[in-house]
């Protein structure tokens, strides 16, 4: 160690030096920004060529904020008021305000405690609508049978060609539930059967259920089809009507039928 | 023959006494940068996690991925880098100037100051005021309080160097003077133009693209580099395989180093020749990485036994191999137009190699050097010996693991994200299904990690609380069972470990 290098002096020295060069760097950029003003926006290319984006966004948000703010629309009477002075209004209100009850289906959440207990309702009385079937002994209208006949080739696929039925749809041909009331046939067109059934007597189980198959279909189609079935095969049932199928197009959406759900056919049953 | 004994006794006073000098500023920037470490693998886990489970801790708005990764990153950069580096800093330059800490007292204070600024800047983050600006997120109060830190902290090292005694300046010391230097005229420039001077939000991208890179190749390399150099030779008693290699290494790095950056933004409308630029020095600073690397392993490899055993050669020869790693690692993703894989640097741009480069840079080559250091250093100012060689060689394997699974993240994962992306014709989701199973792996990684740092971390407590072994022997990595558990035990110590030697 050299005492002439570390003495009092020389490291007062070297502190203000490594201060110096500490800084120095900071120090010559602060002075450049000094010199040129110290303003970021100065004319440079980059900002003249932005300055259009810059005017027009100024513009709409000025337009903007006219739109946000305290005007009277109609004198006297009407006032607009900016979003943020009737947040609070519009959350009081919302906080006091009580769910309404909601009638149209279509707009029950599904999954919701509103959806179940609609679901779990108990079945109307469908005697109004099985009432306006035509007396029996009424001939169907041909041109509603030939319609039904061509929606039948759907049916085709589980309930066979002859209405015979087969290893995943029961018979539809001599079936007491085919001549029994229209409003089973109806509700099983538009919320679908599951589990098992008795049909002239015998017991039926598939592996998948029916599907809810009017759902899509308008009501003449569901009620023309319905009309083939009723009168072919061997059955002769009074036709179904379309003004039948629409009363019951509240059923679309409820949860699958059982055989529970629907009007006894057979005392057997 | 009693002269030259009496100067040996003289010299090993002095270096006894700068240890003492140094032991609570240094033991403070240690013993908090690792539990800074702890934090960062926190966070880390957490926002790497978040990467392939998206649905883990979302409901929590202070630990979103935009608020984990920010506070993670600066968590791991400024609590856990910086404070590593400074104990680095000051304690070596002390050591090669030949000159006893005499503010002690004030660079600690600085060091709590350094501690609170990045404190309330990860809360800032964790709060929703980050700044969004890589590697200088948290909030614009925070940079000038740690710029007034550091000066508190670096200015001692700088006028020891100043009162040095005459003769030769060691390597180490050129890298350390450099990195003392280069430190602030990196951040309070960058500091300034982002967040002082206003400007063109775009000219601010590209000064904080240049930070991020100027920071590792400027600070952390030549802080890890001159420690390398003054730990390799010292611990294996080998001198340096070729010292006039090392200064050439030396001005590579201060030639090279500053010119990288602007890499990070290829294709943002920028003037071209600047990512391009960027990208030619990225890709040079392969050259003063591979000459400290291979000098310094050639060095080591004619003291084989001694890298085995002793725990400080053990991490920095394997911060060595990161070194060399990191200079590949910056060939190779940085290259415009490579044979077999064409436009590395265009594909890798927004994939996760980014991360991996730093990770590699940040742990593998910087983060092994101060583990090294510490290893080294905590006996010597506590005067107490490690006490268990296991939880060192725990703490290396876990480490080492680690640190391969993020090279291999940095070089295949990003790589395989960026073909993804690339192809355009392909939905984005198939580019995330590519990077899916790396991102896994970076989870896996920090967790290995985590469980390393969970041995260093309670060492190097209780080496805090002085409970170390009380003994001049030092603590080898050696397998062989003696009577005692930590092998045979030297006097026990009352003059100083630095008494033998």
């Amino acid at each position: 160690m050299e005492p002439a290098r570390d003495n009092p002096f020389a490291r007062f020295a070297a502190f203000w030096w490594g201060l110096g060069v500490i800084s120095l760097f900071g120090f010559i950029l602060l002075i450049v920004w000094l010199i040129k003003g110290g303003d970021p926006e100065v004319d440079t290319l980059e900002f003249a060529a932005a300055r259009k984006r810059y005017d027009a966004r100024q513009a709409v948000d000025e337009a903007q904020q006219a739109n946000l703010s305290w005007k009277v629309v109609e004198e006297g009477q009407t006032v607009q008021a900016p979003p943020e002075a009737v947040f609070g209004l519009v959350g009081e209100q919302l906080v006091s305000s009580k769910p309404t009850k909601v009638d149209d289906p279509a707009q029950v959440v599904p999954g919701s405690a509103a959806a179940e207990a609609l679901a779990n309702a108990p079945s109307g009385d469908f005697g109004a609508v099985d009432a306006m079937t035509p007396p029996a002994g009424t001939a169907p209208d041909p041109a509603v049978m030939e319609k039904g006949k061509q929606a039948y080739l759907i049916c085709m696929a589980c309930h066979g060609m002859n209405g015979e039925g087969g290893p995943v749809g029961p018979p539809l041909a001599g079936s007491d539930w085919v001549a029994g009331p229209v409003s089973n046939l109806i509700r099983i067109q538009m919320r679908g059967l599951t589990g098992p059934i008795h049909v002239s007597g015998k017991e039926y189980t598939f592996p998948a259920p029916m599907t809810p198959m009017g759902a899509a279909s308008s009501d003449e189609d569901v009620a023309a089809v319905l009309t083939y079935v009723r009168n072919s095969f061997g059955n002769s049932a009074p036709p179904v009507l379309a003004e039948q199928v629409g009363m019951l197009r509240g059923e679309i959406g409820k949860p699958m039928l059982t055989e529970a759900d629907l009007i006894p056919v057979a005392p057997e049953k | 023959m009693s002269t030259p004994d009496k100067s040996l006794e003289q010299d090993a006073v002095l270096r006894a006494s700068i240890d003492r000098s140094l032991r609570h500023p240094v033991m403070f920037f240690f013993t908090s940068g690792a539990a800074w470490l702890a934090v960062a693998i926190l966070l880390g886990i957490i926002s790497s996690a978040k990467v392939h489970s998206p649905e883990f801790l979302a409901d929590c708005p202070w630990l979103t991925y935009g608020r984990v990764f920010p506070a993670h990153q600066t968590a791991l950069v400024y609590g856990w880098g910086c404070q590593a580096a400074f104990g680095m800093i000051i304690w070596l330059m002390a050591r090669l100037s030949r000159q006893e800490c005499r503010a002690a007292g004030t660079v600690l204070v600085a060091g709590h100051v350094w501690n609170a600024a990045v404190t309330l800047g990860v809360i800032g983050i964790l709060g929703g005021a980050g700044t969004g600006v890589p590697w200088m997120e948290m909030p614009a109060f925070a940079w000038v309080p740690m710029f007034l830190a550091y000066v508190g902290i670096a200015i001692w090292s700088m006028v020891q160097f100043k009162v040095r005694p005459e003769g030769h300046t060691y390597v180490s010391q050129w890298y350390l003077m450099a990195a003392v230097i280069w430190f602030p005229w990196v951040f309070v420039s960058s500091h300034l133009l982002v967040h002082g001077f206003g400007g063109s939000p775009l000219g601010a991208a590209n000064v904080s693209a240049w930070y991020h890179s100027a920071l590792l190749l400027l600070f952390f390399v030549p802080v890890g580099t001159g420690l390398a150099y003054y730990l390799v030779p010292k611990v294996s008693g080998r001198p340096v395989y070729n010292y006039s290699l090392s200064m050439i290494g030396f001005w590579a790095l201060a030639i090279v180093g500053p010119w990288a950056g602007a890499q990070r933004l290829t294709g943002a409308p920028l003037p071209n020749f600047l990512p391009y630029l960027g990208a030619f020095a990225a890709i040079l600073f392969a050259i003063p990485a591979a000459i400290a690397g291979i000098n310094l392993l050639k060095t080591a490899a004619t003291a084989g036994p001694t890298v085995v055993e002793s725990p400080t050669l053990r991490f920095t020869v394997a911060g060595l191999v990161g070194l060399l790693v990191l200079g590949a690692a910056s060939v190779f993703l940085n290259s415009p137009d490579l044979p077999l894989f064409g436009n590395v640097l265009a594909m890798t741009q927004f994939t996760m190699s980014g991360y991996g480069y730093d990770l590699l840079a940040l742990y593998f080559f910087f983060s092994f050097l101060a583990f090294g250091t510490i290893y080294f250093v905590v006996p010597r100012i506590t005067r107490r010996e490690w006490l268990s060689r296991r939880l060192i060689s725990m703490h290396f394997m876990f480490s080492v693991y680690g640190v391969g699974g993020l090279v291999v993240i940095a070089l295949f994962g990003g790589l395989m994200q960026g073909i993804g992306q690339e192809d355009f014709a392909q939905p984005w989701q198939d580019a995330a299904r590519r990077a899916d199973p790396y991102a896994v792996f970076t989870t896996i990684a920090w967790c290995f990690l985590l469980v390393s740092n969970v041995f260093f971390f309670l060492h190097l407590a209780l080496m805090w609380l002085r409970l170390g072994r009380r003994s001049s022997h030092p603590t080898l990595l050696v397998k062989s069972h003696h009577g005692s558990p930590h092998g045979p035990e030297g006097d026990i110590d009352n003059a100083g470990p630095a008494a033998a030697h």
